[in-house]
């Protein structure tokens, strides 16, 4: 096992996406014009984006999409609430 | 069933296993979803204070962020080609991706130890506003979880380096540091968005 070896994985492919997905969201972040005006929409992507990463990790490299359906729910489980819980609170629909 | 330092292919886990530990699952996802209820109390007390979250977030510096962000998911991927090494029995290469991991891991402490300087020395400390106070408790905690994490990826390159052999209980060890290491990875994905990003 080698680093060459290593670029040859799905992982890379899925650290190379992470890494693309990450350049994307600081871009649109940074750059008013890009995207869209509605800063909702905006936030709401840049917190979708952020668990859709963050899914690619436990799927891929904590390798729960090869474990047992209990632990991937839990994990897949966590993420979605999450996700919703933020969206929730950050367009107003949720207040504590 | 674990993964199996004797199976056809050592280089790859078999069908339906679990990486790491259960235990380790367990604390993973407790500590998980603490995180989230940090990250509701943010996003709460942003909504409310729209503001003066907004006028604080953009004293922060985003490069610092996306650059920690990107040497998080490099040494994730370090890691997944140490645990893949260990399955192959590979100590030295076990051993060199750890130290590439540890390597991205304290580059990551640096540039933190910079920003959190200049916060400091700009007067936004702790105490200044509430987003301070998140931006700080975010950040600090997730970084007393890295540099636990740091700490068992320099133990493991050490002592891996000139180990030709791994045995079930090795692997399970090294496989609980990179499932631990991988949430300390996936944490920040979230928190640098939150802190650093949103509009």
């Amino acid at each position: 096992m080698t680093i060459l070896d290593l670029i040859k994985t799905r992982e890379t492919v899925v650290w190379l996406t992470l890494m693309a997905l990450t350049i994307a969201s600081w871009i649109v972040a940074v750059n008013d014009k890009l995207m869209l005006d509605n800063a909702d929409y905006k936030g709401i992507g840049l917190i979708v984006v952020a668990l859709f990463k963050v899914r690619l990790i436990i799927l891929y490299f904590m390798e729960v999409r090869d474990s047992s359906a209990q632990l991937r729910y839990s994990c897949e489980g966590w993420a979605l609430v999450s996700c919703l819980l933020l969206i929730g609170l950050y367009t107003g629909l949720l207040s504590v | 069933m674990r993964a199996n330092p004797n199976s056809t292919d050592p280089g790859k886990a078999p069908n339906k296993h679990m990486l790491g530990e259960e235990i380790i699952w367990v604390f993973l996802l407790g500590d998980m979803s603490v995180f989230s209820l940090f990250f509701c109390a943010y996003l709460n007390n942003r909504t409310s204070t729209l503001e003066l979250f907004q006028q604080s977030q953009s004293l922060l510096n985003v490069n610092y962020g996306v650059v920690n962000t990107m040497l998080l998911l490099a040494s994730s991927w370090f890691v997944v080609g140490a645990v893949a090494a260990a399955r192959r029995n590979s100590g030295k290469t076990c051993s060199r991706m750890l130290a590439w991991a540890s390597l991205c891991g304290a580059a990551f402490s640096v540039i933190k130890y910079f920003e959190y300087s200049e916060k400091i020395a700009a007067g936004l400390t702790f105490g200044s506003n509430d987003f301070f106070i998140f931006y700080y408790v975010l950040t600090g905690i997730h970084f007393a979880h890295l540099l636990v994490g740091l700490s068992l990826l320099c133990y493991f390159c050490f002592t891996t380096r000139l180990q030709s052999e791994f045995n079930e209980a090795s692997l399970l060890s090294i496989s609980s540091t990179a499932i631990y290491w991988h949430m300390v990875d996936l944490l920040w994905i979230i928190i640098f968005p939150l802190l650093y990003l949103l509009p």
